[in-house]
């Protein structure tokens, strides 16, 4: 019992692993995968804005979201490799392609989210203000988001 | 030449805007940001007159990026026709507004004219700012007084032949600039009106959500409708209320959008927009951002092209 379960997570750990490779291979899924992740950051500000809108939730809340907005932003870059690019594919992506002329910067934005998330996570951490929440998920937006979006980014049909 | 020269010409403001955008740098906006807010003791004109210069984003194009110095100029906006350089918008006497009159600073603003008589490029937003209100531009002229002056001097505009000659600029001010001050539709109501005059006017938000005919003019009877090719070649959204733009946002998400970024769906705003949200909309009232709302929620409704 105890030896399948242990192979079980063995197995489970694997294919964690080997699913973002073998993703690389395909920019369809690659793309696919980056897309769900983007809108998996988006939820995760769903927590705070019903929590500053709707009284839903906890501070507490808002801040476990913003620190999986942390965690993950180390993610970021690994679902954009080359070739995946808007203008190098036929699937839809508005994926820029200066990202690739300046992968330092583009990295740079993705650390620069998982600071403006980690401080915003203090900030639910020390404040149960519905307003103050507010405006630090507004700063989040601008320094985390906007950061990137603004030259990486390019809107969808 | 002169003629051959002309529809080159006339894709110049949009391809500024562009430029523009892309040379965003975080750092900038940030002290542009500060230094606006710094100016703690305004008169109720020159507060005023902060909300206009706000409204309107002036200091985008002209303080220079990382650390220039506000409003003094020298902010390099490139083209194919060359890179321009904005001027020095300071009160200071001689590099900048110092020894204007007002009457000389509205007829810059909505005549496009120096004084001397020349003509702006489009690059300078005028063709939007002509619908400006009297009192706008008196309030506004009594906000730049408020300014440091800087006496960083100006820097030519480096652009290729022809495009220097300012002359050839008249032909295309016959052709696409109608001078007059923005009268709204009496359909509107009172805050409809209102935002019909910040959307159209102040925040020019037709230079980039509205596309452009072969000869670089807005196609007015595709008002707001996005464009596949707007500044850089980018993406513009349709923001009439069509299905292929904003039919489901109601005027809260749009007024929302424009204070945070945020779009109902928790994407985040990209591009040119970031721009437009920092440095203009998120710091107006929530008055004005609802009035702009509920005037885009009366737009026709326009598919994507
Ligand atoms: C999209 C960029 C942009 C925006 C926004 C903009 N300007 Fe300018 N402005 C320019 C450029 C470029 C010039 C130079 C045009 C030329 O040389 O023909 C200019 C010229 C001027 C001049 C003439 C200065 C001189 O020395 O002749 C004034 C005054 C001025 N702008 C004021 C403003 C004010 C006030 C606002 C906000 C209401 C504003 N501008 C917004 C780009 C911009
Ligand atoms: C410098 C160019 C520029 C200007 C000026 C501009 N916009 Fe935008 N706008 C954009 C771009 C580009 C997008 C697409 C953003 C993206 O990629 O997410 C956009 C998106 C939007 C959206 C969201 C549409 C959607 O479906 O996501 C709204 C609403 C909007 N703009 C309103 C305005 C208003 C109101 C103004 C005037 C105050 C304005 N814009 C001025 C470039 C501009
Ligand atoms: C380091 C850069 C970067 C950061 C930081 C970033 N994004 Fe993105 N985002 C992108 C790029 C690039 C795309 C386009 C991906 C594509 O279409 O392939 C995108 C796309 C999106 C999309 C659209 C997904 C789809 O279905 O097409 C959403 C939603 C989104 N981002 C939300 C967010 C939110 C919310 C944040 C902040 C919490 C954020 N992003 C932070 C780069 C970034």
């Amino acid at each position: 019992m105890r030896c399948t379960k242990s192979l079980f997570t063995l197995l489970a750990a694997g294919l964690l692993i080997a699913a973002p490779l073998a993703a690389q291979a395909d920019p369809a899924e690659i793309i696919d995968e980056r897309q769900e992740f983007m809108k998996g950051l988006g939820q995760q500000l769903g927590v705070a804005r019903s929590y500053v809108q709707d009284g839903e939730g906890t501070a507490a809340d808002v801040a476990e979201a913003a620190r999986t907005i942390a965690e993950r932003a180390g993610e970021i870059v690994a679902l954009f490799p080359e070739g995946t690019g808007m203008h190098e594919v036929d699937i839809e992506t508005g994926a820029r392609p200066e990202i690739w002329e300046d992968p330092d910067d583009f990295a740079a934005k993705a650390e620069g989210l998982s600071e403006a998330a980690t401080s915003f996570a203090e900030l639910a951490e020390s404040t149960e203000d519905p307003a103050e929440i507010g405006a630090g998920m507004a700063a989040l937006g601008r320094d985390g988001c906007g950061a990137c979006h603004r030259t990486y980014r390019e809107e969808l049909d | 030449m002169l003629l051959r020269a002309l529809p080159a010409f006339l894709g110049l403001a949009l391809l500024v805007t562009a430029a523009q955008a892309q040379e965003e740098q975080d750092q900038e906006e940030q002290t542009q940001e500060e230094q606006a807010e710094a100016t703690a003791d305004l008169s109720p004109a020159e507060e005023r007159g902060r909300q206009v210069f706000l409204a309107a984003s002036c200091a985008g194009c002209h303080t220079a990026p990382d650390e220039g110095t506000f409003l003094a100029g020298g902010r390099a906006i490139s083209s194919p026709f060359g890179t321009f350089y904005s001027p020095n918008i300071t009160p200071h006497p001689e590099a900048g507004l110092g020894n204007w009159s007002e009457a000389e600073f509205a007829r810059a603003l909505r005549e496009g004219r120096m004084p001397g008589g020349s003509a702006y490029y489009p690059a300078f937003p005028y063709t939007s700012y002509t619908g400006m209100s009297d009192a706008d531009v008196s309030d506004l002229w009594a906000y730049i007084q408020t300014i440091e002056p800087s006496d960083q001097a100006n820097r030519e505009h480096d652009l290729s032949f022809p495009f220097g000659f300012r002359f050839l600029l008249e032909p295309w001010r016959l052709l696409f600039f109608e001078e007059g001050r923005f009268e709204p539709d009496p359909a509107l109501s009172e805050e409809e009106a209102r935002g019909a005059y910040l959307v159209e006017v102040l925040g020019h938000c037709g230079e980039c959500h509205t596309p452009r005919n072969r000869l670089g003019a807005q196609e007015q009877d595709r008002a707001f409708g996005g464009t596949a090719t707007g500044p850089d070649g980018r993406r513009v959204a349709n923001i009439t209320p069509h299905e292929d733009g904003l039919a489901d946002w109601s005027a809260g998400d749009i007024a929302y959008y424009l204070e945070t970024g945020f779009t109902p769906e928790f994407d985040y705003a990209g591009g040119a927009m970031v721009e437009v949200i920092e440095t203009s909309t998120s710091q107006l009232s929530d008055a004005d951002r609802q009035a702009m709302a509920a005037y885009l929620k009366r737009l026709a409704p326009l598919p994507r092209e």
